[in-house]
């Protein structure tokens, strides 16, 4: 059976698409280097073991979904080593640095919900390759979401207010990820499983199902985005800051060396 | 119609998804033993394997939505 | 900087429950006892295990609570764990 070709979508669908999976990618790229950057706050070995766990996994998908947008004609290489923090298209969610171990916990499971859901829509895609790799990317987000459920109950547990407050902060970013476009030319053409407002919805969904195993009693306001400069092609407004950027970004190896 | 657990088990020789299930009880406890009715390959699934989170279209529960097979036989 | 005191109840309150983890490679081997894990919850304690025991891919892992486990040769014992 043939591959299914990219060329049989339109110019328009295909560069859709390839925004969507590298801002997927780049995401996933931020959250991989919170977990390395956080771990030693966790509470426990088992816990370092987990985080770490889930920043292995984090770059293993950004590796293999900047390699499947060799595709899409981009450079692995010159998406490896970005140049500047213009060029990193991850979600604005992660942009602002936790405050506490709840926010921590709030900020990751808001990221790994939102990249799940979002990713979902492409799991029944016609390209083997491509919903292959978004399976695995599925059973590997089950652990990192069942890790935010296993805080959220001890939070619950705990009676907690600060990670309700940091989970209503947060919120509105998390959701401008999903854009506010009542149309979408990927579902229509049949490469995303659902337009993207439903995949809003379904995300929405899940936080509020969340919040109310939780018992919380949090408001999950959204954020305008479209007075904010936001674009769909990176979706996010404005660029990471200099600080985060330096973080994510690869040295060369010369600079390694100094 | 099998179980919608068991929905993407296929065999491991021909890769067919049609499959019957013989028993819920395979070669062990944790096992579900099924049949392909391609090729008449009897092989044991273990149970839950590769389990994803809900997907957005599970989560709103559209299966009119759900995209037909990946690819036909 | 004063390093923050970490409230016990954070890591799930003054009870520390231990399950134990057990997994298969493959559904040719047996489904065999791998080690234990420190959890406050299910949920935690599925993920960690998961996390901590990484040495393999396992096609099948679960955890079961230490104080379900019902001794048969020790006469009817069930797991004690020791407090810590």
């Amino acid at each position: 059976m043939a591959r299914f070709e990219l060329d049989q979508l339109s110019p328009e669908v295909r560069e859709g698409l390839k925004c969507d999976l590298l801002a997927l990618a780049d995401s996933k790229l931020v959250l991989a280097n919170w977990y390395t950057t956080c771990v030693h706050n966790g509470r426990s070995l088992p816990d370092f073991a987990a985080v770490l766990g889930m920043a292995t996994t984090s770059y293993g998908h950004t590796r293999a979904l900047y390699l499947y947008l060799g595709d899409f004609g981009m450079d692995y290489a010159a998406l490896e080593r970005r140049s500047k923090p213009g060029e990193l298209n991850s979600m604005n969610l992660l942009d602002s640095p936790p405050q506490s171990w709840e926010d921590f916990v709030a900020a990751v499971f808001l990221a790994e919900q939102a990249m799940w859901t979002f990713a979902s829509g492409f799991l029944n895609h016609p390209d083997r390759p491509l919903s292959g790799l978004i399976r695995k990317i599925g059973e590997e987000s089950y652990f990192h979401l069942k890790y935010c459920e296993g805080w959220r109950a001890i939070f619950a547990e705990t009676a907690n207010p600060r990670f309700g407050e940091a989970l209503q902060q947060r919120f509105p970013s998390a959701v401008s990820w999903f854009g506010s476009e009542k149309t979408d030319a990927l579902h229509d053409s049949g490469v995303r499983e659902l337009p993207v407002s439903k995949l809003r919805e379904a995300f929405i969904a899940e936080v509020s199902d969340a919040a109310e195993k939780a018992q919380l009693s949090t408001t999950l306001a959204s954020e305008d985005v479209a007075k904010s400069g936001w674009e769909l092609s990176r979706r996010r407004s404005g660029d990471v800051s200099d600080k985060l950027f330096s973080i994510v970004q690869l040295k060369d190896a010369e600079a390694v060396h100094d | 119609m099998l179980d919608k657990s068991f929905k993407d088990v296929h065999c491991p020789e021909c890769q067919s998804e049609n499959v019957i299930m013989l028993s819920l009880f395979g070669s062990s406890v944790s096992e579900v033993m099924f049949e392909c009715q391609h090729c008449r390959t009897v092989f044991n699934w273990v149970k839950w394997t590769g389990a994803l989170p809900p997907t957005a279209a599970e989560r709103l529960g559209s299966t009119d939505e759900i995209s037909k097979r990946k690819f036909e036989e | 900087m004063t390093p923050k005191v970490i409230d016990r109840a954070e890591l799930g309150g003054n009870k520390t429950k231990f399950y134990e983890v057990f997994a298969r490679i493959s559904s040719e081997d047996a489904l065999a006892h791998i080690g234990s894990i420190e959890a406050p919850n299910d949920e935690l304690a599925q993920a960690r295990a998961w996390y901590v025991y990484d040495e393999r891919r396992w096609k099948e892992m679960c955890v079961v609570p230490t104080d379900a486990v019902i001794s048969v040769t020790g006469r009817g014992a069930r797991g004690k764990i020791k407090e810590i």
